[in-house]
Protein backbone atom coordinates (compact mmCIF):
# COMPACT_ATOMS: atom_id res chain seq x y z
CA UNK A 1 0.00 0.00 0.00
CA UNK A 2 1.40 3.38 -0.90
CA UNK A 3 -0.40 5.78 1.32
CA UNK A 4 2.31 8.33 1.79
CA UNK A 5 1.16 10.55 -1.01
CA UNK A 6 -1.63 12.54 0.60
CA UNK A 7 0.25 14.83 2.93
CA UNK A 8 3.64 13.28 2.52
CA UNK A 9 5.75 16.34 3.28
CA UNK A 10 3.61 17.49 6.19
CA UNK A 11 5.99 16.16 8.82
CA UNK A 12 9.17 17.87 7.69
CA UNK A 13 11.00 20.26 9.95
CA UNK A 14 11.07 23.82 8.66
CA UNK A 15 10.10 27.30 9.86
CA UNK A 16 6.79 26.93 8.06
CA UNK A 17 6.08 23.49 9.50
CA UNK A 18 6.63 24.88 12.99
CA UNK A 19 4.03 27.63 12.60
CA UNK A 20 0.74 26.99 14.31
CA UNK A 21 -1.99 25.42 12.13
CA UNK A 22 -4.22 28.41 12.94
CA UNK A 23 -1.76 30.85 11.37
CA UNK A 24 -1.41 28.69 8.28
CA UNK A 25 -5.13 28.12 7.76
CA UNK A 26 -5.85 31.84 8.16
CA UNK A 27 -2.91 32.72 5.93
CA UNK A 28 -4.08 30.42 3.17
CA UNK A 29 -7.63 31.77 3.43
CA UNK A 30 -6.40 35.36 3.14
CA UNK A 31 -4.21 34.43 0.16
CA UNK A 32 -7.06 32.64 -1.64
CA UNK A 33 -9.47 35.51 -1.06
CA UNK A 34 -6.87 37.98 -2.32
CA UNK A 35 -6.16 35.87 -5.38
CA UNK A 36 -9.72 35.01 -6.35
CA UNK A 37 -11.76 37.95 -5.11
CA UNK A 38 -9.46 40.97 -4.89
CA UNK A 39 -7.07 40.61 -7.84
CA UNK A 40 -9.92 40.24 -10.39
CA UNK A 41 -11.24 43.64 -9.27
CA UNK A 42 -8.13 45.37 -10.58
CA UNK A 43 -7.81 46.58 -14.17
CA UNK A 44 -5.82 44.49 -16.68
CA UNK A 45 -2.22 45.72 -16.27
CA UNK A 46 -2.61 45.67 -12.50
CA UNK A 47 -3.98 42.14 -12.62
CA UNK A 48 -0.74 40.91 -14.16
CA UNK A 49 1.30 42.78 -11.58
CA UNK A 50 -0.90 41.29 -8.87
CA UNK A 51 -0.46 37.75 -10.18
CA UNK A 52 3.29 38.30 -10.45
CA UNK A 53 3.57 39.56 -6.88
CA UNK A 54 1.38 36.70 -5.67
CA UNK A 55 3.59 34.15 -7.43
CA UNK A 56 6.70 35.72 -5.94
CA UNK A 57 5.21 35.47 -2.46
CA UNK A 58 4.36 31.81 -3.07
CA UNK A 59 7.92 31.10 -4.23
CA UNK A 60 9.34 32.73 -1.10
CA UNK A 61 7.00 30.76 1.16
CA UNK A 62 7.86 27.54 -0.63
CA UNK A 63 11.58 28.23 -0.21
CA UNK A 64 11.10 28.61 3.53
CA UNK A 65 9.11 25.38 3.74
CA UNK A 66 11.68 22.97 2.22
CA UNK A 67 8.87 21.20 0.36
CA UNK A 68 10.22 20.36 -3.13
CA UNK A 69 8.94 22.61 -5.92
CA UNK A 70 8.65 19.64 -8.25
CA UNK A 71 6.08 18.02 -5.96
CA UNK A 72 3.98 21.17 -5.60
CA UNK A 73 4.08 21.92 -9.31
CA UNK A 74 3.27 18.40 -10.45
CA UNK A 75 0.35 18.19 -8.03
CA UNK A 76 -0.91 21.63 -9.08
CA UNK A 77 -0.81 20.51 -12.69
CA UNK A 78 -3.59 18.02 -11.90
CA UNK A 79 -6.05 20.89 -12.35
CA UNK A 80 -4.89 21.56 -15.91
CA UNK A 81 -7.16 19.14 -17.81
CA UNK A 82 -10.25 20.88 -16.41
CA UNK A 83 -8.90 24.44 -16.65
CA UNK A 84 -7.58 24.00 -20.16
CA UNK A 85 -10.87 22.50 -21.32
CA UNK A 86 -13.01 25.35 -19.99
CA UNK A 87 -10.57 28.05 -21.02
CA UNK A 88 -10.18 26.60 -24.48
CA UNK A 89 -13.93 26.32 -25.05
CA UNK A 90 -14.23 29.99 -24.08
CA UNK A 91 -11.38 31.01 -26.34
CA UNK A 92 -12.78 29.15 -29.34
CA UNK A 93 -16.28 30.54 -28.84
CA UNK A 94 -14.82 34.06 -28.68
CA UNK A 95 -15.87 34.64 -25.07
CA UNK A 96 -12.24 35.00 -23.91
CA UNK A 97 -9.28 36.92 -25.19
CA UNK A 98 -5.89 35.24 -25.22
CA UNK A 99 -4.87 37.20 -22.11
CA UNK A 100 -7.99 36.09 -20.22
CA UNK A 101 -7.23 32.50 -21.17
CA UNK A 102 -3.75 32.68 -19.64
CA UNK A 103 -4.97 34.66 -16.63
CA UNK A 104 -7.65 32.12 -15.72
CA UNK A 105 -5.31 29.17 -16.09
CA UNK A 106 -2.65 30.86 -13.95
CA UNK A 107 -5.21 31.72 -11.29
CA UNK A 108 -6.47 28.15 -11.03
CA UNK A 109 -2.90 26.83 -10.83
CA UNK A 110 -1.93 29.35 -8.14
CA UNK A 111 -4.96 28.62 -5.99
CA UNK A 112 -4.20 24.91 -5.96
CA UNK A 113 -0.55 25.66 -5.24
CA UNK A 114 -1.57 27.76 -2.23
CA UNK A 115 -3.77 25.00 -0.84
CA UNK A 116 -1.00 22.46 -1.38
CA UNK A 117 1.34 24.59 0.71
CA UNK A 118 -1.08 24.19 3.62
CA UNK A 119 -1.55 20.43 3.31
CA UNK A 120 2.13 19.74 2.78
CA UNK A 121 3.24 21.72 5.81
CA UNK A 122 0.45 20.71 8.22
CA UNK A 123 -0.56 17.15 9.11
CA UNK A 124 -4.25 16.53 8.45
CA UNK A 125 -5.09 15.81 12.10
CA UNK A 126 -3.60 19.17 13.08
CA UNK A 127 -5.91 20.92 10.63
CA UNK A 128 -8.86 19.00 12.10
CA UNK A 129 -7.84 19.89 15.65
CA UNK A 130 -7.70 23.57 14.74
CA UNK A 131 -11.06 23.48 12.94
CA UNK A 132 -12.52 21.82 16.01
CA UNK A 133 -11.06 24.53 18.26
CA UNK A 134 -12.79 27.10 16.10
CA UNK A 135 -16.13 25.47 16.81
CA UNK A 136 -16.70 23.15 13.86
CA UNK A 137 -19.44 20.70 14.98
CA UNK A 138 -18.03 17.56 16.52
CA UNK A 139 -19.99 15.20 14.31
CA UNK A 140 -18.39 16.80 11.26
CA UNK A 141 -14.88 16.48 12.70
CA UNK A 142 -15.35 12.92 13.91
CA UNK A 143 -16.69 11.69 10.57
CA UNK A 144 -13.84 13.47 8.82
CA UNK A 145 -11.23 11.84 11.02
CA UNK A 146 -12.81 8.40 10.61
CA UNK A 147 -12.80 9.03 6.87
CA UNK A 148 -9.12 9.89 6.87
CA UNK A 149 -8.26 6.93 9.07
CA UNK A 150 -10.09 4.32 6.99
CA UNK A 151 -9.28 5.74 3.60
CA UNK A 152 -5.97 3.92 3.58
CA UNK A 153 -7.54 0.60 4.50
CA UNK A 154 -10.24 0.94 1.84
CA UNK A 155 -7.50 1.81 -0.60
CA UNK A 156 -5.76 -1.46 0.19
CA UNK A 157 -9.02 -3.31 -0.22
CA UNK A 158 -9.83 -1.78 -3.56
CA UNK A 159 -6.35 -2.64 -4.79
CA UNK A 160 -6.84 -6.27 -3.76
CA UNK A 161 -10.29 -6.35 -5.37
CA UNK A 162 -8.90 -4.83 -8.56
CA UNK A 163 -6.21 -7.47 -8.72
CA UNK A 164 -8.76 -10.23 -8.21
CA UNK A 165 -11.03 -8.76 -10.89
CA UNK A 166 -8.13 -8.44 -13.25
CA UNK A 167 -7.19 -12.08 -12.80
CA UNK A 168 -10.68 -13.45 -13.25
CA UNK A 169 -12.34 -11.07 -15.68
CA UNK A 170 -9.59 -9.63 -17.81
CA UNK A 171 -11.40 -10.71 -20.98
CA UNK A 172 -14.80 -9.28 -20.04
CA UNK A 173 -15.71 -6.24 -22.07
CA UNK A 174 -18.44 -3.69 -22.71
CA UNK A 175 -21.59 -3.76 -20.64
CA UNK A 176 -20.52 -6.78 -18.64
CA UNK A 177 -17.60 -4.76 -17.42
CA UNK A 178 -19.96 -2.36 -15.65
CA UNK A 179 -21.42 -5.34 -13.80
CA UNK A 180 -17.95 -6.40 -12.73
CA UNK A 181 -17.12 -2.90 -11.52
CA UNK A 182 -20.40 -2.42 -9.71
CA UNK A 183 -19.98 -5.75 -7.98
CA UNK A 184 -16.57 -4.58 -6.92
CA UNK A 185 -18.01 -1.35 -5.50
CA UNK A 186 -20.77 -3.39 -3.84
CA UNK A 187 -18.17 -5.64 -2.25
CA UNK A 188 -16.30 -2.59 -1.02
CA UNK A 189 -19.54 -1.36 0.58
CA UNK A 190 -20.18 -4.69 2.28
CA UNK A 191 -16.66 -4.67 3.68
CA UNK A 192 -17.08 -1.06 4.83
CA UNK A 193 -20.23 -2.00 6.74
CA UNK A 194 -18.55 -5.01 8.31
CA UNK A 195 -15.52 -3.00 9.29
CA UNK A 196 -17.73 -0.28 10.78
CA UNK A 197 -19.38 -2.94 12.92
CA UNK A 198 -16.04 -4.21 14.19
CA UNK A 199 -14.78 -0.71 14.83
CA UNK A 200 -17.89 0.05 16.84
CA UNK A 201 -17.50 -3.12 18.91
CA UNK A 202 -13.91 -2.18 19.64
CA UNK A 203 -15.00 1.33 20.61
CA UNK A 204 -17.69 -0.03 22.91
CA UNK A 205 -15.21 -2.35 24.54
CA UNK A 206 -13.08 0.65 25.42
CA UNK A 207 -16.00 2.39 27.02
CA UNK A 208 -17.50 4.45 24.17
CA UNK A 209 -21.03 5.43 25.10
CA UNK A 210 -21.96 7.66 22.23
CA UNK A 211 -20.37 10.89 23.41
CA UNK A 212 -17.29 12.08 21.66
CA UNK A 213 -15.06 14.56 23.44
CA UNK B 1 -17.37 17.60 -12.45
CA UNK B 2 -15.52 19.24 -9.58
CA UNK B 3 -15.15 22.96 -10.32
CA UNK B 4 -11.68 24.14 -9.23
CA UNK B 5 -10.91 27.54 -7.75
CA UNK B 6 -10.48 30.43 -10.13
CA UNK B 7 -13.60 29.91 -12.22
CA UNK B 8 -16.38 31.39 -10.15
CA UNK B 9 -16.78 35.07 -9.34
CA UNK B 10 -17.45 36.48 -5.90
CA UNK B 11 -21.29 36.65 -5.97
CA UNK B 12 -21.64 33.10 -7.30
CA UNK B 13 -19.11 31.80 -4.76
CA UNK B 14 -20.89 33.48 -1.86
CA UNK B 15 -24.39 32.49 -2.99
CA UNK B 16 -23.56 28.82 -3.51
CA UNK B 17 -21.58 28.70 -0.27
CA UNK B 18 -24.60 30.18 1.50
CA UNK B 19 -27.04 27.61 0.15
CA UNK B 20 -24.69 24.69 0.83
CA UNK B 21 -23.74 26.04 4.24
CA UNK B 22 -27.35 26.35 5.37
CA UNK B 23 -28.15 22.86 4.08
CA UNK B 24 -25.12 21.55 5.96
CA UNK B 25 -26.12 23.23 9.23
CA UNK B 26 -29.65 21.84 8.90
CA UNK B 27 -28.57 18.29 8.13
CA UNK B 28 -25.91 18.31 10.86
CA UNK B 29 -28.60 19.32 13.36
CA UNK B 30 -31.05 16.68 12.16
CA UNK B 31 -28.48 13.89 11.96
CA UNK B 32 -27.13 14.80 15.40
CA UNK B 33 -30.61 14.33 16.84
CA UNK B 34 -31.30 10.97 15.28
CA UNK B 35 -27.89 9.30 15.09
CA UNK B 36 -27.29 6.06 16.98
CA UNK B 37 -23.77 5.61 18.39
CA UNK B 38 -23.07 2.58 16.21
CA UNK B 39 -23.66 4.70 13.12
CA UNK B 40 -20.76 7.03 13.83
CA UNK B 41 -18.00 4.76 12.51
CA UNK B 42 -20.34 3.73 9.68
CA UNK B 43 -20.76 7.32 8.45
CA UNK B 44 -16.98 7.72 8.57
CA UNK B 45 -16.41 4.58 6.53
CA UNK B 46 -19.09 5.56 4.04
CA UNK B 47 -17.44 8.98 3.67
CA UNK B 48 -14.21 7.14 2.95
CA UNK B 49 -16.10 4.98 0.47
CA UNK B 50 -17.53 7.98 -1.39
CA UNK B 51 -14.11 9.64 -1.39
CA UNK B 52 -12.76 6.46 -2.94
CA UNK B 53 -15.29 5.99 -5.70
CA UNK B 54 -14.96 9.63 -6.73
CA UNK B 55 -11.24 9.13 -7.18
CA UNK B 56 -11.44 5.89 -9.14
CA UNK B 57 -12.97 6.09 -12.54
CA UNK B 58 -14.00 3.07 -14.50
CA UNK B 59 -13.82 2.71 -18.28
CA UNK B 60 -17.11 2.82 -20.16
CA UNK B 61 -15.64 2.09 -23.58
CA UNK B 62 -14.83 4.45 -26.48
CA UNK B 63 -11.69 5.46 -24.63
CA UNK B 64 -13.49 7.41 -21.90
CA UNK B 65 -13.96 6.70 -18.27
CA UNK B 66 -16.28 8.18 -15.68
CA UNK B 67 -16.63 8.03 -11.95
CA UNK B 68 -19.77 7.90 -9.84
CA UNK B 69 -20.58 10.60 -7.32
CA UNK B 70 -22.20 8.06 -5.02
CA UNK B 71 -24.80 10.59 -3.83
CA UNK B 72 -27.82 8.57 -4.92
CA UNK B 73 -26.52 5.28 -3.56
CA UNK B 74 -25.48 6.68 -0.21
CA UNK B 75 -28.81 8.52 0.25
CA UNK B 76 -30.70 5.31 -0.36
CA UNK B 77 -28.53 3.48 2.18
CA UNK B 78 -28.51 5.98 5.05
CA UNK B 79 -31.13 8.56 4.09
CA UNK B 80 -30.67 11.90 2.30
CA UNK B 81 -29.64 13.97 5.33
CA UNK B 82 -26.84 11.68 6.47
CA UNK B 83 -26.05 11.11 2.78
CA UNK B 84 -25.63 14.84 2.26
CA UNK B 85 -23.36 15.05 5.29
CA UNK B 86 -21.21 12.26 3.88
CA UNK B 87 -21.06 13.92 0.46
CA UNK B 88 -20.06 17.27 1.99
CA UNK B 89 -17.31 15.70 4.06
CA UNK B 90 -15.94 13.74 1.10
CA UNK B 91 -15.97 16.79 -1.16
CA UNK B 92 -14.21 18.83 1.51
CA UNK B 93 -11.51 16.20 1.92
CA UNK B 94 -11.17 15.74 -1.85
CA UNK B 95 -10.58 19.47 -2.24
CA UNK B 96 -8.15 19.69 0.67
CA UNK B 97 -6.15 16.51 0.12
CA UNK B 98 -6.46 15.69 -3.57
CA UNK B 99 -6.99 19.10 -5.15
CA UNK B 100 -10.16 17.68 -6.67
CA UNK B 101 -12.23 20.85 -6.84
CA UNK B 102 -11.28 24.06 -5.04
CA UNK B 103 -11.79 25.38 -1.52
CA UNK B 104 -13.75 28.53 -2.36
CA UNK B 105 -15.71 26.70 -5.05
CA UNK B 106 -16.59 24.01 -2.51
CA UNK B 107 -20.01 25.53 -1.96
CA UNK B 108 -20.81 25.24 -5.65
CA UNK B 109 -19.57 21.65 -5.82
CA UNK B 110 -21.56 20.67 -2.73
CA UNK B 111 -24.63 22.27 -4.29
CA UNK B 112 -24.17 20.53 -7.66
CA UNK B 113 -23.35 17.09 -6.35
CA UNK B 114 -24.54 16.93 -2.75
CA UNK B 115 -27.76 18.92 -2.66
CA UNK B 116 -28.92 17.87 -6.11
CA UNK B 117 -27.71 14.27 -5.89
CA UNK B 118 -28.92 13.55 -2.36
CA UNK B 119 -32.16 15.51 -2.07
CA UNK B 120 -33.43 15.72 -5.63
CA UNK B 121 -32.11 12.29 -6.63
CA UNK B 122 -33.49 10.62 -3.53
CA UNK B 123 -36.79 12.49 -3.83
CA UNK B 124 -37.31 11.24 -7.38
CA UNK B 125 -36.27 7.75 -6.34
CA UNK B 126 -38.93 7.69 -3.65
CA UNK B 127 -41.56 9.36 -5.80
CA UNK B 128 -41.46 6.98 -8.76
CA UNK B 129 -42.63 3.44 -8.11
CA UNK B 130 -40.54 0.48 -9.24
CA UNK B 131 -36.95 0.25 -8.14
CA UNK B 132 -35.24 -0.09 -11.51
CA UNK B 133 -37.09 2.66 -13.35
CA UNK B 134 -36.94 5.06 -10.42
CA UNK B 135 -33.19 4.67 -10.04
CA UNK B 136 -32.52 5.31 -13.71
CA UNK B 137 -34.83 8.34 -13.84
CA UNK B 138 -33.36 9.68 -10.58
CA UNK B 139 -29.84 9.29 -11.97
CA UNK B 140 -30.72 10.89 -15.28
CA UNK B 141 -32.61 13.86 -13.84
CA UNK B 142 -30.14 14.62 -11.07
CA UNK B 143 -27.36 14.44 -13.67
CA UNK B 144 -29.15 16.93 -15.89
CA UNK B 145 -30.03 19.32 -13.05
CA UNK B 146 -26.50 19.06 -11.71
CA UNK B 147 -25.15 19.98 -15.16
CA UNK B 148 -27.54 22.92 -15.44
CA UNK B 149 -26.39 24.24 -12.06
CA UNK B 150 -22.76 23.79 -13.01
CA UNK B 151 -23.26 25.51 -16.38
CA UNK B 152 -25.26 28.31 -14.79
CA UNK B 153 -22.64 28.96 -12.11
CA UNK B 154 -19.90 29.13 -14.73
CA UNK B 155 -22.02 31.27 -17.05
CA UNK B 156 -22.92 33.75 -14.29
CA UNK B 157 -19.21 34.06 -13.58
CA UNK B 158 -18.58 34.84 -17.24
CA UNK B 159 -16.75 31.55 -17.74
CA UNK B 160 -19.08 29.87 -20.15
CA UNK B 161 -21.04 30.94 -23.15
CA UNK B 162 -24.35 29.25 -22.36
CA UNK B 163 -25.60 29.16 -25.94
CA UNK B 164 -22.61 27.17 -27.19
CA UNK B 165 -21.87 24.78 -24.38
CA UNK B 166 -25.15 24.17 -22.56
CA UNK B 167 -26.48 21.42 -24.83
CA UNK B 168 -23.19 19.53 -24.79
CA UNK B 169 -22.99 19.67 -21.01
CA UNK B 170 -26.58 18.50 -20.61
CA UNK B 171 -25.95 15.59 -22.94
CA UNK B 172 -22.76 14.50 -21.20
CA UNK B 173 -24.28 14.79 -17.74
CA UNK B 174 -27.46 13.10 -18.87
CA UNK B 175 -25.39 10.11 -19.94
CA UNK B 176 -23.18 9.99 -16.85
CA UNK B 177 -26.25 10.50 -14.66
CA UNK B 178 -28.00 7.57 -16.31
CA UNK B 179 -24.90 5.45 -15.82
CA UNK B 180 -24.89 6.51 -12.17
CA UNK B 181 -28.50 5.34 -11.89
CA UNK B 182 -27.80 2.03 -13.60
CA UNK B 183 -24.66 1.47 -11.52
CA UNK B 184 -26.53 2.26 -8.29
CA UNK B 185 -29.17 -0.25 -9.38
CA UNK B 186 -26.56 -2.97 -10.00
CA UNK B 187 -24.86 -2.22 -6.68
CA UNK B 188 -28.15 -2.38 -4.78
CA UNK B 189 -29.01 -5.68 -6.49
CA UNK B 190 -25.60 -7.00 -5.55
CA UNK B 191 -26.12 -5.95 -1.93
CA UNK B 192 -29.53 -7.58 -1.89
CA UNK B 193 -27.94 -10.86 -2.96
CA UNK B 194 -24.87 -10.74 -0.70
CA UNK B 195 -26.00 -8.90 2.43
CA UNK B 196 -29.73 -8.19 2.32
CA UNK B 197 -29.81 -6.98 5.93
CA UNK B 198 -28.04 -3.79 4.81
CA UNK B 199 -31.11 -2.78 2.85
CA UNK B 200 -33.62 -3.57 5.56
CA UNK B 201 -33.51 -0.10 7.06
CA UNK B 202 -34.22 1.41 3.65
CA UNK B 203 -37.53 1.34 1.89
Amino acid sequence: MNHAFIDRYSRLDSPLHKRSPATKILGVSVCLIALLFVIPLLNPPQIWAGLLIYSAIMVLITLSSSVPFSFLLSRSALVLPFSVLIVFVNYVSGNFSFAQMIETTVKSLLSIFTLLLLTSTTPFHEILKQLSRWGTPRLFIIILSFMYRYFFLLMGEIEALERAVHMRHSSVSGWKRIRVYTNMIGMLLVRSYERAEHVYQAMQMRGFTGDFP
Amino acid sequence: MHIPDGFLNTPVTLATAGVSGLTLVYSLKKVNQSIRPEQIPLLGLLASFVFMIQLFSFPIGIGTSIHLTGALLISILVGPLAGFLIMTISLFALALLFQHGGMLSLGANILNMGVVGCFLGYGIYRFIPGRRASLIVAGLLSGVVSASFCALELALSGMLDLSSAFATMLLIYGITGTIEGVASMFILEFLKKIKPELLESTA
